[in-house]
Order: C-alpha cells, then structure tokens, then sequence
C-alpha cells in the first residue's frame, strides 16, 4: 500500500481492510526503507521526504532482541516494562514497546503483532508489539 | 589519510583536574578555575601566556568560558565554547590541536567543565515520533547491546560485571575519582539492576567536574624554554560521526572500530602498539564491545581478554586506568580531558599508585550520544 508523497504521517495507521501496521518512508532514488516516516530525507542517500513515497508495513514484524527496564529511566514510564528490538523490514530495526508481563514470555525470532488500539479515527494510538 | 600534526608537532605542556563529584551547590567557576590553575601551575606557565582557549561544556549554557575565565584576568584572547554530548571536551581538545596546528595561536588552554543539567538533546526536538520513547535512551540501548553479546558469544553476566570490577579498583587509586572505593564482583552482581543485565555499579554516575590542559606549539617550546622531558605528544587527532554499515554491523561499533583506525593510522601505529587506552564505557558493556572494535583483542575475545587481566594495570594494554567513565565519573564536558590528562599523566610517569609500567603510546577516545567520535593518540617524546 503506498501513501502520498508530501504529507507528514503518524508512525501507525490501518490498511484498508483495518489491519494495523507501520508507516514507512520509501526512497523512490534509491529504494531503501526508512522510519519514521516523517525523515526529512533517505536514510541512506539523502532524497527529500518529498520525492519519496510511504508504504504502510503490517508485518511479519520480528522480534531481534529485547530486555526488561527495571527502573524509572524515562519520566513517563512506570518500571518494570519490557523494550525490545523489532524488524519492520529486512534490515530496519526499531527499538518497540512490547506489551508482556514478562519477558520469559519472549524468544528472539519470534513473529510480533502490532496490538490494536485506536482512537475513534481509527488510528492505532499507543503503538505496542506483543506475540502474534 | 593526511595528518596535520604529523607536519606541525604540538604537545601537551600541562594538566590539571578538580576532583569529579556528585551533583552539588558548589559553582561552576570555582570547579574550573581550579583545573585551570593546576594547568598553568603543571605547565610553569602564568595566564598572560595562553593565546587562546577552547571550553568544552554541554549543561552549562551560554558563553560558560568567559564568564569563568574573566576570573584568571581580561588578557582579549579567543575563547571557543564547544559542545558535543559526552565529547565535548575531547572535541574541545581537538580544535585546541587545529588551532596550533594552523598557526593561529602557540599556547592554547583546553579545559572542560560541567555541572549536572537536565540533559537536553536535539534528538527530542527533532520532530521525528519513535515507536518507544527509549529510543534515544543511550542506557536502553546498551542494555539491549549487552543482552545481543551475552547471547551472542554464549558468556555470563559476570562478563560484563568485571568492566566494573576493574574500574571501580582503579578509581579508588585515583585522587581526582568520583567514586573511590573498590568493588568485588560479588557487589557488582548484587547492585540494583537498572536495565536488562546491567546493574547500577555497571554504569557511570552523574556529576560535576572540570579538567584542564595545556597546549604548546614547537616554537613556543623553544620560545618559552619549556622542559622536553615532560611533554607529552599529539600525534594524532580524528573524529568521525556515524556512518550506515552493512547489514548485521551495528553503527557504533563501525563508528568506534573507523574513528581508532583512521587515528592509529595517522600516527602510524597499530593497536596492539598502545599501552594505554581510555575510553569511553558509560556501561560496562561498551568496554567489551569497544576493545574488540579498536582490535586491542580479537573479535569476540573482549571478555575473555578482560577476564585474563590483559587490560588491567599492568597488563598488554591499561584500559581505562583512571577508573573510567564508571570509576572516575562522567560530568560530559570534562571527561575527554580528563583522559587526555590521565594517559599524560602515565607516560610521564606520574600516576602514584596507578602507574603502568610501560606507558609511552595512548589513545584517548570518546563518543557523543553514540553518533560522533573522537580519537586522540599521544605520545612519549623523551
């Protein structure tokens, strides 16, 4: 699915079955993804956000890595929670909220679902992974 | 790759540090100003003799260099306020070697300075939304780099506790050391974990400080009659900022292993040459990873060659002799001076207690925020 060239996007959005899924920068130079999708360039060779493309990724999203932060280190997050690494695409690597309890939960290489919550337009809001 | 100071030879003259601290009332010019004044002191120098000065800050604000050094006297020199996170005074430190090396001036003060500050970085008013808030969070990040190695390399956490065993053990023999008491690797173990497999005792502290030293050209060396046998010489001076890798090579690493390679480069050495290395381990974690990409140590071998004492003081190569960034602190504008005076310190001969035995070639290297480096190697001359 590919969005219009010029527009500034949220990093979520729904494909047009509803499937929630991660706006991407495209580089119609070079062809390489970028995140987020508001990059004023190519991550790899510059192009303006203008002369590229977004295209929404709903998956496969991959689980990389991940830990467990087990103190406030960020002001508005409540510890114990768990930050993982997620593919978005090969090569694109993203640190990601992932919505468990536990990270025994968690196996590297594991499939990822973007949890699916929105606001009334539709959008998801708090963008979390959890295991497909 | 050209080296300008392979043609134009500058040394550094003088050192000088007010001890780091944790966070406290005390205000910025009185911490710096006594740097300074132990610089001058080091060096045999009065502050009429400084042409210019480089103050490498990044929580103090605007102007911070004046403000402090109109205290020493008005003598109408250039004086540059340079901030580049966590390396701002090794960036500091590199315009003062730029500006002798251009001629611009002879004798150049290069001191840095902080406070604890509220940490604003660019990185959150860049407009850009992030999937986690952590990601720009350098702990998180080295946390989820400490978990990939322990998995990768199929080691213990132990691994990265002994980074902070090591020190911890040489900052309690450093006097100008924020933290001054050794820990057993039990007690490192045993901290509050903070992220992932890092515990407190694994990261560095938050604090104030300030360092100072003196740079001299070859010509005020003879013009001032200055003593050969305590200079310390700058053979090489880099700094590189992050690069896109190939896939599976993480960007810091490539910016840590490019920034040493071009610097050792310059000053036509290998690594396996130096004796002494200070770097920049906020988390232990970056030690181990930090070796293996400056190739003191095999790929991999990073824990294993920590673990055998390879890096200890007086082992192959002292890393981190002042106790590092987790022993001696990290007040940011400070830190890259304060290893350049550490490693002049050594080969001079002049680290009590902490001495290693063959100190004559060291690389100071910091990173900014993960995305910019610099890499400074110096020299024994006599």
């Amino acid at each position: 699915m590919t969005g219009d060239k010029t527009s500034t996007k949220p990093i979520a959005g729904r494909s047009a079955p509803g499937e929630p899924g991660i706006w991407l920068l495209s580089c119609d130079a070079c062809g390489t993804l970028t995140f987020p999708p508001g990059a004023y360039g190519c991550q790899r060779c510059g192009t303006p956000r203008e002369q590229c493309s977004t295209e929404l990724r709903c998956g496969p999203f991959v689980l990389r890595n991940f830990v467990t932060i087990h103190a406030d280190v960020m002001p508005a997050m409540k510890a114990p929670y768990v930050i993982g690494e997620v593919a978005l695409s090969d090569g694109l690597v993203e640190q990601a909220l992932i919505d468990v309890s536990d990270e025994g939960a968690l196996r590297i290489g594991m499939t990822m679902r973007l949890l699916d919550e929105s606001s009334g337009d539709g959008a998801p809001t708090l963008v979390r992974f959890t295991p497909a | 790759m050209k080296n300008v100071l392979t043609d134009h030879k500058i040394y550094v003259a003088g050192i000088g540090l007010h001890p780091y601290l944790f966070p406290c009332e005390t205000p910025y010019p009185v911490i710096g100003l006594t740097a300074v004044r132990a610089a001058l002191a080091d060096a045999g120098m009065a502050w009429p003799t400084v042409q210019s000065a480089y103050v490498g800050s990044a929580n103090l604000g605007m102007a911070a260099g004046r403000v402090m050094l109109r205290h020493l006297g008005p003598t109408g020199i250039s004086v540059v306020q340079i901030e580049s996170a966590s390396a701002s005074g090794s960036a500091a430190f590199r315009a003062g070697c730029l500006d002798l090396a251009a001629g611009a001036s002879d004798v150049c003060l290069v001191v840095g300075v902080d406070k604890f500050g509220k940490g604003h970085r660019a990185s959150d008013k860049d407009g850009q939304l992030h999937l986690s808030p952590t990601a720009t969070n350098p702990l998180v990040k080295f946390a989820l780099m400490a978990r990939a190695y322990l998995k990768d390399r199929n080691v213990g956490v132990e691994a990265l506790a002994r980074v902070a065993v090591k020190n911890h053990g040489n900052a309690s023999l450093n006097p100008f050391a924020q933290f001054r008491k050794p820990r057993t690797l039990d007690q490192v173990l045993a901290s509050p974990k903070v992220a992932g497999d890092l515990t407190v005792q694994q990261c560095c502290p938050r604090g104030d400080g300030a360092a100072a030293v003196i740079l001299v050209s070859e010509r005020a060396v003879a013009r001032l009659g200055l003593d050969r046998a305590r200079l310390v010489r700058v053979s090489a001076s880099v700094a590189t900022s992050e690069n896109l890798p190939a896939e599976g090579v993480d960007p810091a690493i490539e910016l840590i292993a490019t920034s040493t390679r071009n610097a050792l480069e310059q000053a036509s050495i290998g690594p396996r040459d130096l004796d002494l290395v200070e770097l920049h381990e906020a988390f232990s974690i970056e030690e181990i990873l930090y070796t293996e990409a400056m190739g003191l140590c095999a790929p991999g071998d990073g824990a294993r060659w920590l673990q055998d004492g390879h890096s200890q003081i007086g082992g192959r190569c002292a890393v981190n002799a002042s106790g590092g960034l987790i022993g001696m602190g990290h007040p940011i504008g400070p830190t890259g001076v304060g290893q350049i005076a550490e490693i002049v310190r050594q080969i001079r001969g002049e680290a009590h207690g902490r001495q290693h035995p063959t100190a004559r070639l060291g690389l100071a290297h910091m990173i900014g925020l993960g995305s910019v480096a610099f890499a400074h190697v110096l020299e024994k001359t006599a």
